[in-house]
């Protein structure tokens, strides 16, 4: 566990590794594993970042959860530890369900109790396209509804366009490796397809991403642009992923 | 050479002199006899917290704020009332109480007054004091000493002198009285601080850890969802809140806030030196099942 989690900042290894000594302690035997995944397994974590972990059991008894829900608020508290509850006989439809959750966990994810349920399980490429198309689909949507709703201030706009990085990020990585050509990270991945369209159209929308994912923040009058950029690049992407056979 | 022989303006260095080493001692010894190891635990109670931070006032203040952010306590003004059957909804004592306080509307501040809410707050200080953080009876049994020995010593290096300038037929013993009675004031703000050296860290030590809380305060959503709200005003009171919160707080509360209570602080540092207090008294779930960060669930 220590020497999984040495890129983490202190305060966040201190919570994870008391989060985790109770999940143990509390679920016993019924925890089979435990595998944090997203920016911190890859020791990227940033100050605005959660920490993303999914426990997986054999069984969710109420009784034991019980025990853990004040470690699990204070953990949240504390570090914004998002935990998944996932037994290990859904694994194998989960990973096929969010397809393109999973495929992001099974590329960046450190296991910090037992043995990885993950490593024989891939979604298949069916299920990885489906849900894809799904997942940009539904961007784009509540891309169109949020922009109408928030693009009057910039603060909230800004906002929206830093926890839009997250999920656009995991699709390109998708996209591409349904295409063949994977990138190392989410967001090379997201500047590679960029970089596929024609002109250099999406660089300065991309640099307003990442700023605004860094300080949820952006210059005046700069984020409603950033959204409808993003917006536009969303629906290539899906015009590409429904292109993919 | 005997130092009662020193000149008058000499001895009043010397004396000077001699009562920093013994109070600056005294002020070690106290020092090392309290502190100890940091406990590593990592889940502080926002209300057992609060009282260590600060006083008993912090701990209702703060509960009965969480109670509002609930929607149990209704505001009217500076006046709040419970809403009906909100004692079923509290498990802790502090915060029974409290409802119980504003089933009649009081104004907020009220509470700081009622000795129910109070009598709540008694548990927790034991417990502080149980685990060494606030000064348990020993540890103020030897804190009397230490100063009682210190003025003790002082007082009396300082009436032989004077007994030995009246032999001496001098009476210019005026400096010398007035410095000795500056050793009982100095003794009393070096040994009675309201913490003890391990409860003192332990403070810091949460408020490094619940950094990251602090950084995003402004982001907390409001109706205690989360224990974000009572834990950041347990770890840091109130002049951790920003926006609408604050000014919730300060229309319950007004006055002054009480600050951080971290060592550094100057209300701390002001209050810990004569140990007198100046407060007086998601869419992505649905689609997931939890976990965000990766985004892959199209949120």
């Amino acid at each position: 566990m220590s020497e999984e989690s040495a890129l983490l900042p202190d305060s966040v290894q201190r919570v994870l590794s008391g989060f985790v000594a109770e999940a143990r302690q509390v679920f016993g035997s019924e925890l089979v594993s435990v595998v944090l995944y997203g920016s911190a397994a890859e020791g990227k974590l940033r100050k605005t970042s959660d920490v993303n972990l999914i426990l997986v059991l054999e069984e969710f008894s109420p009784d034991r959860a019980d025990r853990l829900r004040d470690p699990l608020r204070t953990a949240y508290a504390a570090i914004r530890l998002e935990a998944m509850f996932l037994l290990s006989s859904e694994v194998p439809a989960a990973v096929e369900a969010f397809a393109v959750k999973f495929a992001d966990i099974l590329h960046r994810r450190r296991v910090l109790h037992g043995p990885d349920p993950f490593a024989e399980i891939r979604p298949s490429r069916a299920a990885e396209l489906a849900r894809l198309r799904q997942v940009l689909l539904n961007l784009i949507l509540r891309l169109r509804q949020r922009y109408l709703l928030r693009s009057l201030r910039d603060e909230q706009a800004a906002a929206l366009v830093a926890d839009t990085a997250g999920p656009l990020r995991a699709c390109a990585e998708a996209l591409l490796e349904l295409k063949g050509q994977p990138a190392p990270s989410p967001k090379l991945s997201l500047e590679q397809v960029a970089a596929q369209l024609p002109g250099d159209r999406y660089r300065e929308t991309l640099e307003r991403l990442s700023l605004a994912r860094e300080t949820r923040a952006l210059p005046a009058g700069a984020a409603p642009r950033a959204l409808l950029d993003l917006l536009e690049l969303a629906t290539e992407m899906h015009r590409q992923a429904t292109a993919l056979h | 050479m005997n130092p009662f022989d020193l000149r008058g303006p000499e001895f009043l260095v010397f004396y000077a002199v001699l009562s920093s080493f013994v109070l600056g001692g005294v002020g070690l010894a106290r020092y090392f006899l309290e502190s100890g190891p940091v406990p590593q635990i990592w889940q502080p109670d926002p209300y057992w917290f609060a009282r260590l931070r600060a006083d008993t006032d912090e701990v209702i203040r703060i509960a009965t704020l969480a109670l509002h952010d609930r929607g149990l306590l209704v505001a009217n003004g500076d006046t709040l009332h419970a809403v009906p059957g909100a004692a079923s909804y509290t498990r802790r004592p502090i915060e029974q109480n409290i409802v119980q306080h504003f089933e009649a509307p009081s104004p907020a501040s009220s509470a700081l007054r009622s000795y129910e809410c109070r009598r709540a707050c008694t548990a927790i200080e034991a417990q502080l004091r149980e685990q060494r953080l606030l000064p348990s009876p020993g540890q103020q049994g030897v804190r009397l000493l230490l100063g009682l020995g210190a003025c003790a010593f002082l007082w009396w290096v300082s009436f032989t002198k004077v007994s030995l300038a009246f032999a001496r037929g001098h009476h210019n013993v005026g400096f010398l009285v007035a410095l000795s009675l500056v050793v009982p004031v100095a003794a009393g703000c070096l040994l009675w601080r309201r913490r003890t050296t391990l409860g003192r860290r332990v403070v810091q030590d949460f408020q490094a850890l619940f950094s990251g809380l602090r950084e995003r305060s402004a982001n907390i959503a409001p109706g205690g969802a989360t224990n974000e709200l009572t834990l950041l005003l347990g770890i840091y009171g109130a002049v951790a809140l920003e926006g609408p919160l604050r000014e919730r707080f300060t229309a319950l509360f007004p006055g002054p806030l009480p600050d951080s209570g971290s060592p550094g602080s100057s209300w701390s540092s002001s209050t810990h030196a004569c140990g007198v207090s100046s407060c007086g008294s998601s869419s992505c779930g649905s689609s997931c099942g939890g976990g965000g960060g990766c985004g892959g669930c199209g949120s």
